[in-house]
């Protein structure tokens, strides 16, 4: 998916609190088209919440405020997401799978999202490219 | 979008938390001030009322189980009730259902605190 970034719909939102209502009223506009179920909508909104906090939190420093570029495909195998940033390097899909057994409050921030997105999503995948973090992730219809 | 919260007291020491809504990064702060609110009760059982909660994410995940464990270190438990499917499956894949008690319905949470209630009585009527 990341080779057919020229294809997404993509808008530019300040890296804020109010980050995440603004891509999800985006993204479920560019959804709505598709007709997805209930549960496909879901796993849609999981992903993008958890991805996208990570980076409104962790890519920029503190007091300041970047902007995070969400794009969206959609085609007939279903819908891809795209989030960017120009933020510090960081790859969230190296944090280690989360060790399940262990108390939700001991384990690594950021670590249980991202496991959730992992297992929600059908394919995911990071890549650094023009001092750029791009995360693109894609659910398919049933 | 946003997310309701509902307090009630259930029984002599029990309290229910009606969640309706999305229970995500914008609407877990004021959750998480009425929960601190009813973690500061002297109750022993909390139950979430789900019935009507759309979605969750890890950070309402983590809401939930940090209420189980602060009320456990008191010797209290957290019920849930009500979960959809796809709020189920969340709870699922983290690994964490075997340590919170699901009810079916309101109506089996009613029966429980009923049955709860009958032995705080019992108790007080022994000779």
């Amino acid at each position: 998916m990341i080779n057919r970034l020229n294809e997404f719909n993509f808008i530019p939102i300040p890296a804020d609190e109010k980050a995440l209502e603004t891509a999800r009223q985006f993204v479920l506009e560019q959804a709505e088209r598709l007709n997805l179920p209930a549960p496909i909508i879901f796993k849609i909104e999981l992903a993008l919440e958890e991805i996208l906090v990570n980076v409104v939190h962790y890519a920029y420093p503190p007091g300041t405020t970047g902007v995070v570029d969400v794009g969206c495909l959609t085609d007939e195998a279903g819908i891809s997401l795209c989030i960017a940033d120009s933020g510090r390097p960081f790859n969230p899909l190296e944090k280690e799978k989360p060790d399940l057994d262990i108390e939700l409050e001991e384990r690594q921030i950021g670590g249980l999202g991202i496991f959730l997105t992992r297992e929600m999503v059908d394919a995911i995948e990071y890549r650094r490219e023009q001092d750029r973090n791009i995360i693109t992730f894609t659910i398919r219809k049933p | 979008m946003t997310l309701k919260t509902t307090v009630r007291s259930r029984g002599t020491d029990g309290c229910e938390m009606v969640l309706e809504g999305r229970l995500d990064s914008n609407t877990v702060q004021a959750c998480s001030n009425t929960l601190s609110e009813v973690l500061s009760r002297p109750i022993r059982v909390l139950l979430f009322d789900l019935t009507n909660l759309s979605f969750i994410s890890s950070i309402g995940l983590r809401l939930v189980l940090n209420a189980r464990k602060r009320l456990e270190a008191k010797g209290g438990s957290v019920l849930m009730t009500g979960l959809q499917p796809q709020i189920a499956k969340v709870f699922e894949i983290a690994n964490v259902l075997p340590k919170v008690s699901i009810f079916e319905n309101v109506e089996e949470a009613d029966r429980y605190f009923a049955a709860m209630q009958q032995k705080v009585l019992d108790a007080q009527n022994e000779p």
